[in-house]
This record gives structure tokens, sequence and C-alpha cells, in this order.
């Protein structure tokens, strides 16, 4: 077999029978719902791999030749952007699904108020900044052609006397009329192009397969990674400069990871295309490995290229030219239908997506003008503009690309016509990524960012591309216009080290992203705009169905005529019918609901876009201006709404934290109250049995006259004693409430322990002698300082002691005193042989009033009070009073101070 | 892990990649000696690509999935 001209031409007309067929039995199916298949993850993941073109196929050989592994850019951007899916491309898709968003241009539009303006400048500047983008694919298969009738004698069959430029302009002309009969047989309600998509995911099988062929291939005649890598190194080939990692590195991925997002035909697959909001899921790692496969082996492809074919042969075609010159002409045509494939599917989805950019943000708006009246009765009227449209946009793009070919055919090399067109595109994205997350950016600002972007895009990259073909702009890139130095297209405002692309990129998307920004804050928001903007911001909160932005009433035969313009006679009936069901009215008394306009709306939206559907809904549903500000009010009350609830919850969080901290404080009241009370019932009662007995001995003195003197000095004498008693009790209540509130002076000083407790002793002897108990001091700390007022010290102490005495109750009473040091701390116990305390009065014996069983009934009775006094004192001077198990079988106390000195 | 903390790993993993792409971190591995006869770089980044990948693959079954939009789906009717 010997490769001709003829041969391959009529091949990939074949393949593109082929390939039609395959859109067609996949559409088909899709009518009979059994396409699952066709709506499969993996497939949708290989549409999306439309991405690479035949730029990967031919022309990142071409990069890798030229300077190394800089070709790699191109695809760890997109990889990023997929590994991040959930940020942007997840917002992107749930967005466009719930808007029914037709393009990158409605998507924009949509967001900043459904704005025409900004739908028509994005279409015009998508049209524009991928004329480059096709010629490369043009310039791609005429190569590709040509390196093939270039290989033998008789290659060139009948193309004999065709030119390149011949060449490429039938190319464009099969492929635009390829592309109309693929994509504009039907106005799609959702604009998803099942077959289409079958078809490309087909090529992403047949361009992945060449390409991996033929670097199999190469590693076989080349013998391996190992010698290709070390005979392109004794060749004297530098795989990688020394600057490779700068600028132009970072530029490439940045540019490369906005493409994937703004180039009309991947958000046409990626998100458009979209059928199943997880299908993103799958792609986010089955793409980026897609990349990778792809780019394997290109290395080897272009080193092994280079050292073994002869000098001056264009490393772009190295992919094709290897197998023809290793006389594999099988793989050479596989190898030619691969990058065949590569270019087609880019052509055919990104004039698609374009087509319908121009048919619904240009065509579309002008016809509304042109007919003011909605009464169009033909049903199929709109529907066969918008194809008409269509067709007419897919040979424009087509033709506007060959146009480019024809001025830069002079450069050979294709990815700089590539970058040129991702660097146009990506003055999309500031105003993408503000849709996505920035509430406050304005129709106005974005409007003006996106053309001063364009504007400086136009001057410094897309201009110096026509250098070799125009003196006049070659003369503006060395000496800049009309003299001007700091106006020249690769060194604006004198900026003259940086690499020309890196330097494009920084201008156009730096001067662009603040007019965005900078715009924004200096100008303020239509209504609508408003609302889109919460619409777009809160795409995952989930709400009720809320107020759209039309609302008001509309005559449901008006609305009717509307629905069947654009969505033709069955659909618009299917539509009505079922809201004639769900109202359960007969149609023709149809009140259409807010609801129902909304719904139609975005259906229409889906097939003419967002700006238009607006404008001819308004046409016919009156009262929408009104409408329109009181829905931007209530975005603004639910926006405040919403906020002001967070804030309410916060508060609330606090409040109840309060809450519970008063409920506490508030027991404790409660239970210092309920102290209070029964200390003043235990008082009264105290007082009182004394006072009773005063006052019966009085009344007797008093009314007794002829008493004895005897038995009248018995009754002072007991009144005397009662008094005393009274007195001592108030003067102790008196002390421990002071005590307790603080408020007696009180000063801590230096004392010696040992001296209150030898103090203390004498003082009890005296006690101890007349109720014949033997009082004894076992062992002593000696010479021990604590902070203490010794007076109060020795009052505890006597106080305990004597308690000792006095409530002993044993048959030979004993009381034995120690005093020790522990842990620093200074040590006393007081311990007797007595009755001691019961288990059931322990907890209560240092309660005011307690008394124990003899402290009640003996003859010592006490108020009860010298206990809790002595407690207080003891915590004054921050030591501790307590009951422990003694070593003798009656009560034992224990007092603890902190030591200050030895 | 939260539903939040794997979002938060996901941002952090792809602003990784990121950092691992550009300068100054790919001049770490710009060196002169080979390895297995291939430039160190070259095998950094498709290392790095690999890696990536995985951990997309990883990413792409913990990640939280989202309730579905409120807006009425279209489909029942084509």
């Amino acid at each position: 077999m010997t490769l001709t001209a003829d041969l391959v031409i009529a091949t990939a007309i074949a393949y593109v029978g082929l390939l039609f067929l395959i859109a067609y039995i996949g559409d088909s199916h899709t009518r009979r719902r059994a396409g699952s298949f066709l709506r499969s993850p993996f497939v949708y993941t290989l549409s999306i791999s439309v991405y690479c073109t035949s730029w990967t196929f031919y022309g990142a050989v071409g990069t890798a030749a030229r300077s190394g592994l800089e070709f790699v850019t191109i695809y760890l951007g997109p990889t990023l952007v997929f590994l991040g899916w959930w940020f942007i491309l997840r917002r992107l898709v749930r967005i466009s699904h719930d808007q029914r968003i037709t393009s990158i241009a409605d998507l924009v539009s949509s967001r900043f108020g459904k704005s025409s303006r900004l739908a028509v400048l994005i279409t015009i500047l998508a049209v524009i900044a991928i004329a480059p983008y096709i010629a490369l694919q043009l310039k791609a298969i005429t190569s590709s052609i040509e390196a093939i009738a270039g290989s033998s004698e008789f290659g060139r069959g009948s193309l004999e006397g065709l030119d390149d430029v011949g060449l490429a302009l039938g190319v464009a002309a099969g492929m635009a009329m390829f592309t109309i009969l693929f994509g504009t047989r039907n106005v799609d309600a959702k604009e998803q192009h099942h077959g289409v998509v079958a078809a490309i995911a087909f090529e992403a099988i047949v361009k992945l397969t060449a390409l991996i062929s033929v670097g199999i291939f190469v590693l076989y005649i080349g013998g391996g990674i190992d010698p290709i890598f070390a005979n392109a190194a004794r060749a004297g080939i530098e795989i990688n400069e020394r600057n490779a990692f700068g600028d132009r590195w970072v530029a490439m991925t940045l540019l490369a990871a906005s493409a994937v997002i703004c180039l009309p035909r991947q958000f046409q697959v990626t998100v458009v295309e979209n059928s199943d909001e997880s299908h993103l899921r799958t792609a986010s790692w089955v793409f980026p490995g897609y990349m990778l496969a792809m780019s394997l082996f290109i290395l080897p492809i272009a080193l092994y290229g280079l050292t073994s074919m002869p000098a001056g042969s264009n490393p772009d075609m190295f992919t094709l030219t290897l197998p023809l010159a290793a006389g594999q002409d099988g793989l050479a045509l596989f190898a030619f239908i691969g990058g065949f494939s590569s270019a087609t599917s880019m052509i055919i989805l990104e004039s698609i997506a374009l087509s319908i950019m121009v048919s619904n943000h240009i065509v579309v708006p002008i016809m509304l003008r042109m007919t003011a009246n909605t009464g169009v009765d033909d049903g199929q009227g709109v529907r066969a503009i918008i194809l008409n449209a269509r067709r007419f946009s897919i040979i424009l793009i087509l033709f506007l690309g060959f146009g480019y070919f024809y001025l830069t055919r002079g450069s050979d090399a294709l990815a700089p016509i590539g970058l040129i067109s991702f660097t146009g595109v990506a003055q999309f994205l500031p105003a993408i990524l503000a849709s996505l997350f920035w509430r406050d950016a304005s129709a106005k600002a974005a409007t003006a960012a996106i053309i001063v972007g364009f504007i400086v895009w136009l001057w410094s990259s897309f201009m110096p591309s026509f250098s070799s073909s125009s003196q006049l702009v070659a003369q503006i890139m060395t000496q800049g216009p009309a003299g001007i130095t700091w106006l020249r297209p690769q060194a604006l405002f004198g900026l003259e080290n940086l690499d020309p692309l890196a330097h494009a990129v920084f201008w156009s998307l730096f001067l662009n992203t603040s007019v965005l920004i900078i715009g924004s804050l200096i100008t303020s928001q239509s209504a609508l705009e408003h609302v889109q903007a919460a619409l777009f911001l809160n795409v995952f909160r989930n709400r009720p169905e809320n107020a759209g932005p039309l609302r008001g009433s509309a005559a449901a035969d008006d609305l009717f005529l509307v629905a069947r313009r654009v969505l033709g006679h069955g659909r618009a009936v299917a539509l009505f019918s079922e809201e004639a069901k769900q109202a359960r009215m007969p149609w023709s008394s149809l009140e259409p609901s807010p609801a129902f306009i909304r719904k139609l709306e975005r259906e229409l939206a889906g097939s003419i876009g967002a700006a238009s559907a607006h404008v001819m809904l308004s046409k016919v549903v009156s009262g929408d201006a009104i409408s329109l500000e009181e829905v931007m009010q209530m975005a603004d009350e639910t926006q405040q709404a919403i906020e002001y609830s967070q804030e309410l919850e916060k508060t609330s969080n606090e409040l109840r934290a309060t809450a519970e901290k008063l409920e506490v404080a508030n027991q404790q009241l409660r239970k210092v109250d309920l102290q209070k009370d029964e200390f003043l019932s235990q008082v009264s009662h105290e007082v009182r049995t004394p006072m009773t007995a005063i006052r019966a001995f009085s009344e007797i003195l008093l009314n007794e006259a002829d008493l004895e003197d005897q038995s009248r000095e018995k009754f002072v004498r007991t009144i005397h004693k009662e008094s005393l008693r009274l007195t001592s009790l108030l003067d102790e209540i008196l002390d421990l409430s002071a005590l307790e509130r603080g408020e007696r002076s009180w000063e801590n000083r230096p004392v010696s322990a040992e001296g209150a407790l030898d103090q203390a002793l004498r003082v009890c002897d005296a006690l101890a002698r007349q109720n014949n108990t033997k009082l004894e001091a076992l062992e002593r700390a000696r010479n021990v300082t604590v902070l203490a007022e010794p007076d109060r010290l020795s009052q505890v102490l006597i106080n305990l002691i004597s308690n000792a005495i006095k409530y002993n109750g044993a048959i030979q009473p004993e009381v034995e005193v120690r005093s020790r040091i522990e842990n620093n701390r200074y040590v006393v116990e007081v311990c007797d042989n007595g009755l001691g305390i019961a288990e059931e009065e322990r907890a209560r014996i240092f309660d005011k009033f307690y008394r124990g069983r003899l402290g009640e009934t003996g003859p010592y009775a006490g108020a009860g009070l010298g206990l809790p006094i002595s407690r207080e004192i003891i915590s004054r001077m921050n030591g501790t009073l307590d009951l422990i198990p003694g070593w003798l079988e009656g009560a034992c106390f224990r007092v603890t101070l902190p030591i200050i000195a030895r | 892990m939260t539903r939040r903390k794997i979002i938060g790993a996901s941002l952090f993993f792809t602003l990784f990649g990121a950092i691992a792409i550009f300068p100054p971190v790919i001049w770490l591995f710009q060196t002169d000696d080979p390895l297995f006869g291939v430039p160190l770089e070259v095998l950094y980044i498709f290392g790095l690509w690999i890696a990536l990948v995985i951990g997309a693959l990883r990413f792409a079954a913990a990640l939280p999935f989202d309730e579905p939009s409120s807006v009425e789906s279209w489909d029942k009717d084509q």
C-alpha cells in the first residue's frame, strides 16, 4: 500500500461518515431512552478530552522538540482545575443546570442581570479569539495531508496544482458542511447533543490509541526510553533549557487552567452537556489521567524525531513522519486519522458552541427587535431562524479561522497560535470567577473589564502574530505606534524582560481584574443583577422555590404563543397541559402562576439564552418592572434575614450560656436564703428559751409580793444567769456573722503556734482538774511560726480542748493533745476518750446551732456556735479544722495551718 | 473526617499540586544528573502527575455528595 493524498482524503471522508453514523445512532438511542451508556460518566469524560486537539497530537511534539518539557503545562493547568472540581466546576455545573445556561456568554450575561450587551460582547470576542485556534486545526490537517503527499513520488494525486491555501480552504469548507450536518439538525431544549457527544467520545479513543501506537512504535525502533534519551543527549539536544521553569512556565499553566473553563467548547462539553452532576466526580480523575496518557509518549517521539529525522524537518509532524520514514504506512494512516480526529472533534464542538452563542445572543435579539409583535403564528418560525443563524455562524467561524490561517501562513509552529486563543478566552475568567464568588461584581464593571482585557490582548498577543505577513505590524513591534516606545506590543510600559506570552498574560489579566474590582466598587448593580448574584452565590443552599425575576401576570394565550414560537408546538402544548392538569383547570381559563412563568422562562432560556428569554417574556408579562423592585427588596431582606438569624442564633447561644450561669447562681442564692431562714429561726429559738425563763421569773417577782427573800434571791440569780447566757449567745452570733461577712478588722501576723497552744493548755488546766479529766500533751512541734491572730488562735484551741473536756462523758475522762509538722503544715490534734460523735452527726457537727447529744442536755449546754466560729476563724488563717478518726475512742479534731518559718 | 475537613483537604491538595508544579519547588529537581537515563525533572513531573491523578481518584470517592438541586428536573419529558 502506498499512501497518497487521494487515499488519505478518501479515508478521512470515510471516517467522517463513520462519525456521522455514530452520532445518528447516539441520537436515536437517546430518543428511545436506550442511551444509558451515552450518559455514563466515562463518555462524559471522553468528550471533555476534546481539550486535546491536533495541537496535542502534533503541536505538543513540536513544542517538546523546540522547548522541552514546556508542553506539559498545557495539561497540568487543566489537571489542577479538575483536581479542584469541587470549588469551581461543581458550582458552574449546578448553576448552569438551575439556570438553563447554554453557553459561556449566557453564564456571564445571566449572572450580570441577563445583560444582552455583555452576552453580545462575549460572543463577538469569543469568535475573534477562537479564530486562531480554528486556524491551528486547519493548518494541522493541511500539513498532515501535505506531509503524506510529499512522502512519495505520486503522492499528490488529485492535489496536483493545489497549494496550502487551497487545501486549507477545501478542508474548511468540508468541515463547515460536516458541522452543519452534525450540529444543527434541531434546536434541543437543553442544548445537549448526545449524538455529537458520542462521536466526540469515539474520537477521543481514536486519537489516544493512535498517539500511543506511534509512541510504542517509536520506543520499539528507538530501543527503549534509555537509549532515546541517551542518543538525544549525545546529539547535543538540550531537553530542558536552563530557564524552562520561569515566567513562561507559570503563564502557560495559568492559561491552560483558565482555558479549560473558558473555551466555549470546553464549557459546552463540561457544563452544558453534563447530564448528571456526579459525572464530574469521575471526570475529576479520569480526565487528568487521560491527559497524562496523551503526554507520556510525547517526549520520546520528539527526541527520537530530532535525532533520527533529517535536519530541517518540521517537528510538529513527527507523529506522522516517523512512521512514514520507517515505511509503516498503515501506522502512518492511523496516526493521520488520530490527528484528523483531534482536529475534527475540536472544530465540530467549538463551532457548535460558538454558533449557539451567535444565534442566541446576537441573531435572536435582533429578530426580537425587528418583530415587535409577538403574533407570529408559525410555530416553527423562531426555530427555523435559530437553525439558519447557527448554520450561518458555523460558516462564518470556519472562514474567520481560514482567514487567520491565510494571514499568518508565514510562521510554521502550531503551539504559539493556540496560546494566542488561550490568552484571548482567559479574559473571561475574572468575570466568571466573580460571578461564582463575588456578590458585588457589577455588569458595568464586568463589561469594562472584558473590553480592557481584550484590547490589551489584541495589542500584545493577537496583533504580533501578523508581524511575519505585515510590514506595518513588524514596525510597530520594534518601534511602537508612531514611535511611542512604551506602547510596543511586547514591552508595554517598558516591561521588556518578560517572555512575550507571560507579558501579554500579565498585562491583560492584571488590567482586566483591576478594572473589574475597582469598577464594581464604584458602580452599583441593577435590580436583576442583584437577584441573579444571590442566585449564583447561594446555588447550593437549598431554598424554597424563590421568587424569580419575572412576576406579574400574563394571559395564557400570549404566553402560549411565545412558547410555541421558541419551543415548537409539541413541547409548548405539553408544558401548558401539564400546568393545566396541576391547576385542575381547563386550558382556556388557565391563569399562569408566577411559578409557571418562571418555569417557562427557564425553558425558553434553555433554547435561546437567558437574556433573550427574559426580553421575550417581558413583552407579554405585565407588571414586571414593579415587581422587580419588589424582588430586589425581597432578596435584600432575605439576605438580611439570613444574616440576622445567624446573628440571633449566636446571641441566643450566648444568652443560653448566661442563663445557665444565672440558674446556678440562683440555686446558690436560694440555698443561702434557706440557710439564712434556718439560722434566723434557730437564733429565735435559742433566744426564746432564756427569755422565757427570764420573763417567767420576773413575772413571779412582780406578782408575788410576799415571796421569801431566799426564793427571791434565787429567782433573781436565775434571771441574771439566763441574761448572761443570752448576752454570750448574742455575742457569739454577732461574732460569727461578723466573721462570715469579713467585717471585723483582721490582721494575721507571724506568731508562735506553740505559744498559743501552751496558753490554751494552761487555761484549760483548771477546767480539766474540775472535771477530773486527765489532760495530757503528747509530742510537740517546737519553734513553729504561723500567720495568725494570736488571741483568735488561742480561742479556737481553748474551744476545742474545753469541748473535749466538757462533753467527754467517760468514766475516766482523758484528753490528749499533740502537735507536729506535716508537709510543711502545722498540725494540732485534740483527742478524747469520750462517747465521740455518732456517725450520723459527723456531717452536721460544724453546722450552726448544732449540738451533740451531751451539748443539749449536759451541764455545759452551749449555743452550738463554738465549732462554726472556730472553723471560720481557722479558715481566715488559711487553715482547716476537721473532725478526724482519732487514736482514742472519742472525738478527735485537727487544726492545720501553713507554716511560714521554723 | 468531617465533611468540612474533607473539603479543606481537597482544597489543600489542589493548591499543593499547584505549588509543586511552579517554581521554586520545581527548581529543586532541575539537575544535570539523569536517573535511569531520564532527566530527573521529567521523572518528577510525571511522577507528580501520577500522584495527583491517584489523589484525585481518592478525593472523588471521599468528597461529600450534594443534595439535588431544588429546581425541578428537566429530563422527564425528553
